[in-house]
């Protein structure tokens, strides 16, 4: 009885320490709602709209659920409002990360022009030091065939 | 009462199919549209594309899906509804999350690619400094080895063609001289090699002076192509340590900018100005104000020493303390000025306003590179 009783105690007392704690934590109506919140201060709030709308509704039909003591409905419905939101935060997430994308690969197209153009000023250079080589040659050939003498101030 | 059906070795096994047949009976009802609406959307090239994508995302929209249909199976249709709606979000989830990881993965190819082609590139413009260098060196090899091929020796002449010789001759010797004295203000630590030329050229020009047959044409033309020659050696290691520190390039644009109208030849950028002293022989404002642009420009240019070259009409030299004073003032470093005379001019002489042609000055940016 007595073993009984401290089990008891200790039961309770867990249910007075987590209770608080649980409540505490944020359940997924109060994270679709603060991300929602969040969300429509966005530039691109419209871009998102079919989401954010859904979720809100969802979230509405959550609350008439509540009244009515679904409550595990109204659970899963909170859940599919959060997962529509964190859809259209993604989805902002992506076409930022599209648009880098896009600009890196832009960038990396005009440095792919640029080594091409480099490439061919190379060969351009080449060409040009093979025409000066055989000119020098051509000079040094001449200034070898003169008498000795005249070369000579 | 006793009488009971006899069990048949294969009776048992009908039981569990009985079961299914009445749990199907149970489900048989009409598949909720959210649940058919989940079916097409998981079946969606782009939500199947997902699945390699974004696998963990995807798979959770299925776990979502199976829960949906077995819902439906066990004939609770509100839950497969609701289910399936949260299936149908969770596909969708999937697919954005695909985009970002596509998009991660573009930015990750990208950007190192970017930094492979940037650097090629960098590696590509050093290569082709260095052949440009190596041009440049052999181009100006090349004009310094045909500038001293001789022409044949010339054979005395008449009277008139020696006077004619006579004067290439000194135009000639006075070009030697500028190209050494360029030489030297580019390398004044090592001034005996230019001096012996120097001296060279004025033994020449006395004995030219003394109109004595034959005109020392061939002499001179040597003596030229030796100047530019140790001009040429001079810029060859400075162009070496920076093969395309081709700032005569920019100067020219300065100077081209300030409407001077400068041009290229041996020694470096040349501006001529012309009009130089009014006739009460007092430097023009107009002069003035130009000398005054040139030494601020050649105070940004510290590595290109001025010649001013002064040609007078009638041979005798002009003052030029007046000039090189307004240059420095404007902040010129380093000036040097010579006198040419009349053995090059601009205009033949005789000819109607050739002597204001050809009285001028140059100002000579001397350049430390070919």
């Amino acid at each position: 009885m007595k073993i009984r009783l401290t089990f008891g105690t200790l039961g309770l007392l867990a249910g007075v320490l987590v209770a608080p704690a649980g409540a505490q934590a944020a359940s997924p109506r109060r994270e679709a709602e603060a991300l929602l919140a969040k969300l429509a201060k966005s530039e691109r709030a419209a871009l998102i709209a079919t989401y954010t709308r859904r979720a809100e509704s969802a979230l509405t039909r959550a609350l008439a659920a509540t009244s009515k003591k679904q409550l595990k409905v109204a659970e899963q419905l909170e859940s599919v409002a959060l997962r529509l939101a964190l859809t259209a935060q993604d989805l902002l997430r992506a076409t930022d990360l599209e648009r880098q994308a896009s600009s890196l690969e832009l960038q990396l197209n005009l440095a792919q022009e640029k080594t091409v153009r480099a490439r061919a000023l190379i060969e351009e250079a080449l060409a040009r030091k093979n025409r000066a080589l055989a000119q020098l040659k051509e000079s040094e050939t001449q200034s070898k065939a003169l008498p000795a003498q005249v070369k000579k101030p | 009462m006793s009488a009971r059906l006899p069990s048949k070795p294969g009776a048992k096994p009908f039981f569990p199919t009985i079961a299914f047949l009445l749990l199907a009976a149970c489900s048989a009802g009409p598949r909720p549209p959210m649940l058919s609406q989940a079916d097409a959307t998981r079946s969606a090239p782009l939500v199947q594309a997902a699945e390699q994508a974004a696998p963990q995302a995807f798979l959770q929209a299925e776990d979502l899906f199976h829960q949906a249909e077995e819902a439906y199976n066990q004939g609770d249709s509100e839950q497969a509804e609701l289910l399936s709606e949260h299936a149908i979000a969770a596909y969708e989830h999937a697919v954005v999350l695909a985009r970002v990881a596509v998009a991660l993965g573009r930015i990750s190819r990208a950007d190192t690619s970017v930094v492979a082609a940037q650097q090629e590139l960098l590696r590509l413009d050093g290569e082709a400094r260095e052949l440009e260098s190596e041009v440049t060196e052999i181009e100006a090899r090349t004009k310094v080895n045909r500038d001293a091929l001789p022409l044949p020796k010339s054979e005395p002449a008449s009277p008139e063609r020696e006077r004619a010789r006579q004067k290439a001759a000194l135009a000639l010797l006075r070009q030697a001289r500028l190209l050494c004295v360029s030489a030297r203000l580019l390398d004044p630590a090592h001034p005996e090699e230019e001096q012996a030329r120097l001296a060279d050229i004025a033994r020449i020009e006395q004995g030219a002076g003394k109109a004595l047959s034959p005109a020392p044409i061939d002499a001179a033309r040597r003596l030229r192509s030796q100047c530019l020659e140790m001009l040429y050696e001079i810029r060859k290691p400075k162009l070496r340590e920076q093969p395309q520190s081709f700032a005569a390039e920019g100067l020219l644009a300065e100077l081209s900018d300030a409407k001077l109208f400068p041009f290229r030849d041996d020694r470096g950028v040349v501006v001529t100005l012309r009009g130089v002293f009014d006739p009460s022989n007092k430097l023009s404002p107009q002069v003035a104000e130009q000398l005054a642009a040139l030494g601020r420009v050649a105070k940004t240019h510290p590595e290109f020493p001025l010649l001013l070259v002064l040609h007078s009409a009638k041979g005798k030299p002009p003052e030029t303390a007046e000039l090189e004073k307004a240059l420095r003032d404007a902040g010129a470093p380093n000036v040097t000025s010579d006198f040419a005379g009349s053995s090059l001019p601009i205009a033949i002489s005789g000819e109607p306003g050739a002597e204001a042609r050809n009285e001028r000055a140059e100002v000579v940016f001397v350049s430390p590179t070919p």
